[in-house]
């Protein structure tokens, strides 16, 4: 598979430092696939850019180091790991106390994309004129939303709308499922990892209009960081955009096949 | 931590972690021990929320009741708030109850009065809870109840920008903190607990859904069933009362805590005094069962897991032993404990337990967990639909789509040596025992020997040295002695045809490919039974071994053709002859198609026949 891959993080303008970490696999083809992660930390203090490090690097140094892995399983695994750690590292030092972070992680491989999420970070899916969220938002209002107690409309000035159900680093037994499920990827498709910082301050549509008039992963990246920030930088704001070049021969067949079957 | 000074307090011990903080045992100069809780980080962010509950502390420095967990000072430290309670040895009723289910009458209506005068006392003095579940409930040694972290919770209710991990537990709030159809005041304290008390009661929550949203919903939209339609035994007015504190409206709820408590009446029982004294001799062994439990080692399953499980399901008195038998098996410590399961001694009419414990993730991605009844690893078997039936065989139609709930199946045969553990506890005897006789095949034909028994199953060679093969000479009636003996029951034809086929209805367990000799013990090629993980290529889609061959496995259903119920069927009501599936070492391809079915009666045995149990989700 071949794709293009770039990222950057910002911290906004109203943050006195940035506490988003990310990190991707960039070395020679690997037989567990491409892993990219993107975490936000928690809380003003110090505790929270450290989490989002420790959590992220834990998770990558975890699913390289498996072999012949079940993905699914080896990134809920991942997950796992990072959360001992970080809660391990927050409880031997009172000044990282209570620190966390949200996590989201995609691996590519093949014409396959697996994915899991904790917190409110989101993973979005770009195919032509098409924007899909394919992650979960694990918050307060978001639940409030699928209960049918608020509106969507309600949810993004509910004075509520940062607390978060999960996230990574405060509770020891932090549960997280196995996502089996994956997305079938095909070539020209845009994923785009970040945190609440771009998505709760530059509208989706805006987001899939930078991506198309764009095209390039790095030009996107600036963009993105400049639009959030000229709408006011309330937060910290990190992306990683990958575009699908080519997803490789057998792969873009077989795909084409399923498609004419259906 | 540990070992560090916090203001005038040396921490001694880690005693927990919790949305807002940790808490840690400590000692005063005056070597006084004390519950220290150091708030996170985020939830001081907001100063002027601490500010709020810095005043509020200081309301509440000054309760004084005996039922509630007094705060003795809240003060800053560098850059951290520690909030300094009594400390209060003995369990918090979420354990309690984790371990118990439901409480007997008489000590749950003692807990929930002196929840009631410790709420109505606090109020009394201006003060909301605001988090009213077991967790923030202590109950001492003496029995006495302590109600915890008053207040606290406000700090996240005004929660600003950044503030995260809210570890709201949404299973005890009212509906109009979610829609904020009202303002939050007693009557909101009133309805949470009036979920603690329900769950005492009955020994379940009454919205059993798992995820957040859905559990949000059932608060906003779900009227509870009544108390008193799970648990016939609660007094018709203590039903009523928790009904009424939850109501939807707060304006159809009670206005204070005293009402809720004169609603609830008093109870006829000499025994009891609920003004001072709760403990009898029954309480104060289900506290040190309890604590017992407590104090067992770390094992895999998290405590959170198990809470996963048991949200929304039947919780019993198997519970405490469950967790039990599992830490321990998992420790590998087992003597000394079996005490405690004396009631499984003997074969048990009662309902198959539910399991509640999860642990590893198998080879093919699903949940394999530990049964405690013998200790088996058990598949969790997901809710889906799958296809049913074949059209080859008359017997075999039709083909359906079949839906299933949740459920979890044995990932091996029943072998030898779990039977004869079963046999040693029980003094069983088997059909084959009884009638001094078993069938067994000898050349091509089938013969009644005296001697063919589970122990001989083929009435020549014995099972010594063979505790890991199917037990088998084993007819419907011993195979379900032994599911009822180990709180479990054997599966349903759609049950074990699903675990078979996997959603897609494969024609074989491994898939659609013919069988060959590493994926199934079948057509005579060894002749004999073989050890239950022999055949690691023949698993099925969820992981399950010898779906196929080996042994022919008992079901639940009787026999009948033709159209099945569509969702979780259990066959007819009545019959003559109960399914039989699989095949055996003995059958060819055709017979150990996952689709095949034969039939006998419940008390014909043959050395052919085996079984496996599965257990309700």
């Amino acid at each position: 598979m071949d794709c293009t891959i770039a990222s950057a993080s910002d911290k906004g303008l109203r943050k006195e430092e940035n506490q988003d970490y990310l990190s991707y696999y960039d070395g020679p083809t690997h037989k567990n696939g491409l892993l990219l992660v993107l975490a936000d930390g928690i809380g003003g203090r110090s505790g929270g850019g450290t989490a989002s490090k420790i959590a992220v690097e834990t998770l990558m140094e975890y699913f390289y180091s498996k072999k012949n892995i079940n993905i699914p399983v080896v990134i809920k695994k991942g997950f796992k790991e990072a959360n001992r750690v970080v809660v391990e590292k927050g409880d031997q030092d009172i000044s990282l106390n209570g620190m966390g972070c949200t996590m989201n992680a995609v691996v590519l491989r093949d014409d396959k994309m697996y994915h899991n999420n904790v917190g409110d970070s989101r993973g979005y899916i770009i195919s032509g004129d098409e924007i899909s969220q394919f992650s979960t938002d694990h918050s307060f209002v978001s639940d409030l939303v699928k209960a049918g107690a608020i509106t969507e409309e309600d949810a993004l000035t509910h004075p509520e709308r940062h607390v978060l159900t999960k996230a990574i680093g405060i509770d020891p037994k932090l549960p997280i499922e196995t996502n089996k499920e994956y997305l079938q990827i095909e070539n020209s498709q845009y994923i785009l990892l970040c945190c609440d910082g771009l998505y709760g301050v530059v509208p989706d549509e805006e987001i899939l209009d930078t991506v198309n008039t764009l095209k390039s992963p790095d030009d996107i990246c600036k963009k993105l960081i400049e639009k959030a920030n000229e709408n006011g930088g309330p937060d910290n704001i990190s992306l990683i955009v990958v575009r699908i070049n080519n997803i490789g021969l057998v792969s873009n067949l077989k795909n084409k096949f399923k498609a004419l079957m259906r | 931590m540990i070992g560090e000074q916090l203001g005038d307090y040396l921490i001694t011990k880690s005693l927990g972690k919790g949305g807002f903080g940790s808490v840690w045992e400590a000692k005063s100069e005056t070597d006084e021990t004390v519950a220290l809780k150091i708030l996170n980080p985020q939830v001081l962010e907001n100063e002027k929320v601490v500010r709020k509950f810095f005043h509020e502390a200081m309301i509440l420095a000054k309760l004084d009741h005996p039922h509630i967990c007094k705060l003795l000072e809240f003060f800053p430290d560098g850059g951290n708030y520690a909030i300094v309670m009594e400390y209060v040895p003995g369990i918090e009723l979420k354990d309690l109850l984790k371990q118990k289910g439901k409480l007997p009458i008489p000590q749950a209506f003692g807990l929930a009065k002196q929840t009631l005068k410790a709420f109505q006392y606090a109020h009394e003095n201006g003060i909301l809870h605001r988090d009213i579940k077991p967790a923030n409930i202590m109950i001492s040694n003496e029995g006495m109840t302590k109600i915890m972290d008053f207040g606290i919770a406000k700090m996240s209710s005004t929660a600003s920008h950044d503030t995260a991990a809210s570890m709201l537990s949404v299973h005890y709030v009212p509906p109009e903190r979610f829609d904020k159809s009202s303002e939050i005041d007693t009557r909101s304290d009133i309805y949470s607990l009036a979920l603690v008390f329900y769950e005492m009661f009955t020994g379940r929550r009454p919205f059993t859904a798992t995820e957040t949203s859905q559990i949000m919903f059932s608060h906003l939209n779900e009227i509870p069933e009544s108390p008193i339609n799970l648990a016939p035994e609660i007094p018709p007015q203590i039903s009523d009362a928790i009904s009424k504190a939850l109501e939807k409206s707060p304006d159809d709820r009670f206005n204070d805590f005293q009402e809720f408590s004169d609603a609830m009446g008093t109870l006829d029982d000499e025994d009891f005094d609920d003004e001072t004294c709760i403990m009898d001799d029954d309480l104060t062994q289900i506290f040190e069962e309890a604590k017992l439990a407590e104090d067992l080692p770390e094992t895999v399953i998290t405590e959170d897991e198990l809470e996963e499980e048991i949200e929304g399901k039947k919780k019993g008195k198997f519970l405490l032993i469950a967790s039990i038998l599992i830490s321990l098996t998992i420790a590998g410590v087992v003597g000394g404990y079996f005490t405690l399961y004396k009631s499984s001694s003997g074969i048990s009419d009662q309902e198959p337990t539910t399991i509640v414990e999860k642990a590893q993730t198998n080879s093919k991605g699903f949940e394999d967990v530990i049964h405690p009844g013998d200790g088996s690893t058990m598949i969790l078997i997901p809710a889906s639909e799958f296809m049913m039936g074949s059209e080859d065989y008359e017997a075999e139609k039709p083909v359906q789509k079949i839906m299933l709930s949740n459920y979890y199946i044995d990932k091996y045969l029943v072998t030898n040596a779990q039977f004869s553990k079963f046999v040693e506890q029980t003094g069983y005897v088997t059909d084959a025992e009884k009638e001094e006789s078993g069938m067994v095949r000898i050349g091509r034909r089938w013969k009644k020997l005296p001697e063919a028994n589970w122990k001989t199953p083929d009435g020549l060679a014995s099972i010594d040295d063979k505790d890991n093969y199917p037990v088998s000479q084993i007819s419907y009636n011993d195979a379900l002695s032994y599911c009822k003996w180990a709180r479990k029951d054997l599966p349903t034809e759609a049950q074990w045809e699903k675990v078979a086929r996997g959603p897609e209805g494969n024609l074989y367990p491994w898939g659609n490919t013919d069988p060959n000799e590493t994926t199934a013990n079948f057509d005579n090629v060894i002749e004999s039974v073989s050890a239950v993980d022999s055949y690691e290529k023949g698993q099925s889609f969820y992981g399950a071994f010898d779906m196929a061959g080996n042994v022919y496995q008992w079901c639940k259903d009787w026999y009948e053709t033709g159209e099945r119920t569509t969702k979780d069927p259990t066959g007819p009501e009545t019959g003559t002859e109960h399914v039989v599936k699989g095949g055996s070492f003995s059958e060819g391809m055709e017979s150990i198609r996952s689709s095949n079915r034969d039939r006998y009666e419940p008390n014909y045995s043959m050395f052919i026949f085996g079984f496996r149990c599965a257990c309700e989700y």
